[in-house]
């Protein structure tokens, strides 16, 4: 009889431990994981200097990276990053171009290039299940590459994904979520060719175009 | 007897209501002096890509409650863009419990400088499980325009 009481309180417990979980709210430290694999210097980069411009152009959730549900996917409490995100971008956005042999500043002087990256998402979603949480993590921002002159030459949406299953819809979660679909878009930013192009190319020809002869 | 608490169990699950969740959070908080003396002008709500009626049922809303907690002599105009708007499934809100949210962003602007002075996100959820919680929820556009409402003037008018 006391054993059974004692497993009916415990089961109480745990149950309240874990309702009053979604509705404290949370800050995290979020970090960026590099891009595995190979990053071999891209040709020329050693002769361009980059300055990375971020830019928030987020039109929801920009104070939070994610909010915990419950059982009936209510939102509940807010998940926060203790950093500044749009930063984080532009940090990560310059350890990738560092990594390739680029001299990249963020927010620095002048330079060779500039990079504008607009962060439009950086949010984890969590849909509950009957059993388990669907963890769906989004990162996306715009990044424009400009000459010296502040003309365009290359302007591209990238839009990194995290999603699978998850048992808690708890703050690391959300954490490890945004992290993981940040490095899944900086993967896609830095494997398109046409991204270091612009880079590592001369400046768009300014003055009249020329006139076609035939 | 234990027929009995089975039935009285099924009947409190079938019928039990719903529960409301969420608030604003703080983007660019507003000047406590402007906070007092404030009152709110041009109301303007874009929704994106969900129904329109939702827009003039939010803009009422909106409308009703910052009369009441902005009642001071600056006029300030307020942006709204509506995120997202997901609504129940009553089947299984009947069923297992399910929820509506409402999600998105209220922006306080000077109408003479057109500079933001106030900038808030706003998540507002209502949930339950059951018949009641259903019936309850069939407004949910309503009542979370309310609550959105009500969020944004607690946490920029204090009100």
């Amino acid at each position: 009889m006391i054993s059974r009481f004692f497993r009916l309180a415990m089961v109480m417990l745990i149950g309240a431990g874990a309702a009053a979980c979604a509705t404290t709210e949370a800050t995290v430290p979020v970090t960026y994981k590099p891009v595995p694999g190979s990053t071999a210097p891209v040709n020329g980069a050693d002769a361009v200097t980059v300055n990375v411009q971020g830019v928030d152009g987020r039109v929801a959730n920009r104070a939070v990276i994610s909010r915990k549900v419950n059982g009936y996917n209510m939102d509940m409490a807010s998940i926060r990053s203790s950093g500044n995100v749009v930063d984080l971008v532009a940090r990560a956005l310059r350890q990738e171009l560092d990594n390739r042999g680029f001299q990249a500043f963020v927010n620095g002087e002048q330079s060779s290039r500039t990079i504008k990256v607009e962060l439009l998402e950086f949010y984890n979603d969590y849909n509950a299940g009957l059993v388990s949480m669907t963890r769906n993590a989004n990162v996306r921002f715009v990044v424009q590459v400009l000459d010296s002159q502040g003309t365009s030459l290359f302007e591209e949406t990238v839009h990194g994904r995290h999603a699978d299953e998850v048992f808690v819809a708890g703050a690391d979660n959300a954490k490890e979520g945004v992290e993981l679909a940040l490095t899944n878009a900086m993967s896609k930013l830095v494997s398109n060719r046409s991204f270091f192009d612009a880079l590592v190319g001369p400046d768009r020809p300014t003055g009249p175009a020329p006139v076609p002869t035939s | 007897m234990k027929h009995g608490l089975i039935a009285a169990a099924g009947m409190a699950v079938a019928l039990s209501g719903c529960v409301y969740s969420g608030g604003a959070e703080v983007v660019t908080a507003l000047d406590q002096k402007l906070a007092r003396d404030a009152r709110i002008g041009e109301i303007a709500v874009e929704v994106v890509g969900t129904d329109a009626g939702l827009g003039q049922t939010l803009q009422s809303a909106l409308r009703r409650e910052l009369d009441r907690c902005a009642t001071g002599s600056q006029t300030l105009d307020l942006q709204v863009r509506v995120a997202s708007f997901a609504d129940q499934n009553a089947a299984k809100t009947i069923l297992i419990g399910d929820s509506a949210t409402l999600n998105g962003t209220a922006t306080l602007k000077d109408p003479q400088s057109g500079q933001t002075v106030g900038d808030y996100d706003v998540s507002e959820s209502v949930g339950g499980g059951g018949i009641l919680a259903a019936a309850a929820m069939s407004n949910a556009d309503e009542s979370l325009s309310r609550e959105f409402a009500e969020s944004l003037c607690s946490k920029a008018f204090g009100g």
